[in-house]
């Protein structure tokens, strides 16, 4: 009786042009939800019964609600630390209103879940400055030393996580290791296949989103799901480089006045192709969202694109003072105070630094590669 | 024992998946942001249940539960209305529906825009989806009889706007 309208919705159906799934952006929601799940894991247990078989599964449950996945305009695992910059062995976040002073000098910063963690070591030096040691500091400036001393690696965190990543060397070897920065533990330590003879590190660079390491090595990245244990050759990071793989977004540069392209680092599908004369600079803000493009031949200010529309907003001043909050808003810092810009709007605020608060010295900001 | 599944199995799963739910998702809206949006939630939902998934056969049904049990809290919302587009937000009925050509797909999607969001979803389950009533109530979280009654006045509107060519006057709840 109804064999005609069931026509027509399949007909309607096959004729759609179904878009590419963006697997990296499903994977970090899914991420989100099942933290904010953790959070919320205890106060319901729901048996679903799913339709296709009959089968039951069991999940915990947790927030249904839609608007904290489509309409999230930041992602809700970053920690709230606002703008955060170091000068000397003194860290500021939330733009100065909050401090910690550190044993040593502050050399890196690395946003997490859990708070920033601090790469530290004598001088601030980058090359030839080991050893470096790790803390943790919350967002209210409270301060946990992770035990964790390493030598001349490249160690990585993902905004919405509370891991460190880096890379170990295991005699001719190298082996993802994996620190939970709430404790300090380790979680994982996973042996990576491949050959690592580049970039004079003691071990491979690696980059982290969501439970995959992107590691850095000769020919390509490998990637390496902590959690599992697998690793596998990724046909999307290239090697021989920095794996920085932002949000499950990564940037590839296609050659000499070709366009840079976004990417997901999963499929490798294209994101965002941008075009800013012959040798186009491209980073992504620490979740991905957002690419700060520097066209190398004009003399100052820089475009600030939005991944996902495809947008931009220009940003007056010199790209590498601007540094990036741990959900994506871009921050400079002077002797004049802090200015906090949109980077949907590109409008910045500013605000005088805290008394007491003097940036003279070596001041860095997070979001900046401080790295030899 | 839960299977521990790897995000690279997860990955194929949700290509695969994909195209099916997009396809439901479209039908259910009628519009091809928020269907994107609304597959994207949904699978972000299945990733997080993954680990307590003890046969993953059974995951893509789950998925589909999701996305159906997510449309629903969608439809739930006072701002819903809101945010379709307004042609198929204004939810009054043409004048000259009869003269439609029922074949024509543009013809269909219209009218598939004047139905309430729950009749319309009872359509696309039961039509396109070819679940039963108890399986459409179950995917919905109503009772049998709510699906039925909306099932009936879903198709009285169908008719209306399509043609008994398309919607026969004898149809009725019987694709238990």
């Amino acid at each position: 009786m109804t064999e005609r309208l069931s026509a027509l919705l399949h007909q309607e159906a096959d004729s759609l042009d179904v878009p590419t799934p963006l697997v990296g952006d499903v994977l970090t929601a899914g991420r989100r939800v099942r933290r904010r799940r953790r959070l919320t894991q205890g106060v319901a247990v729901v048996a679903v019964l799913a339709v296709a078989g009959g089968t039951a599964l069991l999940v915990g449950g947790g927030s249904d609600s839609p608007d904290a996945l489509v309409a999230d305009p930041a992602p809700t695992g970053t920690a709230d630390v606002g703008a955060v910059f170091s000068v000397g062995n003194t860290v500021y976040l939330h733009g100065g209103t909050t401090s910690a002073t550190l044993p040593e000098v502050v050399q890196a910063m690395y946003p997490t879940s859990a708070g920033v963690v601090l790469r530290t070591n004598k001088d601030g030096s980058s090359d030839g400055g080991a050893p470096f040691h790790f803390e943790l500091v919350r967002p209210d400036g409270t301060v946990q030393d992770l035990g964790l001393t390493l030598g001349e690696v490249v160690p990585a965190t993902d905004p919405n996580e509370p891991y460190l990543a880096y890379a170990a060397a295991r005699g001719d070897s190298s082996q993802v290791v994996v620190v939970d920065v709430t404790s300090g533990d380790e979680v994982a330590r996973v042996d990576v296949p491949d050959e690592f003879s580049w970039g004079g590190w003691e071990a491979p660079p690696v980059g982290l989103a969501g439970d995959v390491v992107y590691v850095g090595m000769d020919k390509k990245a490998v990637t390496v799901n902590w959690r599992t244990g697998e690793s596998s050759t990724s046909d999307v990071v290239p090697g021989g480089g920095i794996p920085i793989v932002s949000g499950g977004h990564v940037v590839v540069q296609h050659g000499e006045s070709k366009p840079v392209s976004v990417v997901d680092a999963t499929t490798g599908a294209t994101l965002l192709d941008v075009r800013a004369g012959a040798y186009p600079y491209v980073t992504l803000s620490p979740d991905g969202r957002f690419a700060k493009v520097v066209d190398q031949e004009k003399e100052q200010g820089f475009e600030l694109y939005t991944v996902e529309t495809g947008a931009s907003v220009p940003i007056h001043g010199a790209p590498w003072e601007f540094g990036w909050t741990s959900d994506g808003e871009l921050f400079s810092v002077s002797s004049q105070g802090v200015d906090v810009c949109s980077p949907t709007t590109g409008e910045c605020s500013g605000s005088p630094l805290p008394a007491g608060v003097s940036v003279d010295g070596d001041l860095r900001v997070m979001g900046l590669m401080y790295e030899s | 024992m839960a299977h521990r599944v790897s995000d690279q199995e997860f990955t194929e799963f949700v290509q695969a998946a994909w195209p099916g739910l997009y396809r439901t998702a479209y039908l259910l809206l009628g519009d091809r942001g928020l269907a994107e949006d609304l597959v994207q939630t949904a699978l972000a939902k299945t990733y997080a249940a993954w680990p307590g998934v003890r046969d993953v056969q059974a995951a893509p049904g789950y998925a589909r539960t999701t996305l159906v049990n997510t449309a629903s809290s969608w439809f739930r919302r006072k701002s819903w209305r809101n945010e379709l587009p307004h042609e198929l937000a204004s939810g009054e009925l043409p004048d000259d529906a009869q003269d439609h050509d029922p074949s024509d797909r543009p013809a269909l999607l219209e009218a598939l825009g004047h139905l309430p969001p729950r009749q319309r979803a009872v359509v696309v389950l039961r039509f396109y989806e070819d679940l039963s009533v108890a399986e459409t109530a179950h995917a919905l979280g109503c009772s049998a009889g709510t699906v039925k009654s909306q099932t009936s006045k879903a198709l009285d509107t169908l008719r209306r706007l399509l043609g008994e060519a398309v919607v026969p006057l004898t149809t009725g709840a019987t694709h238990d």
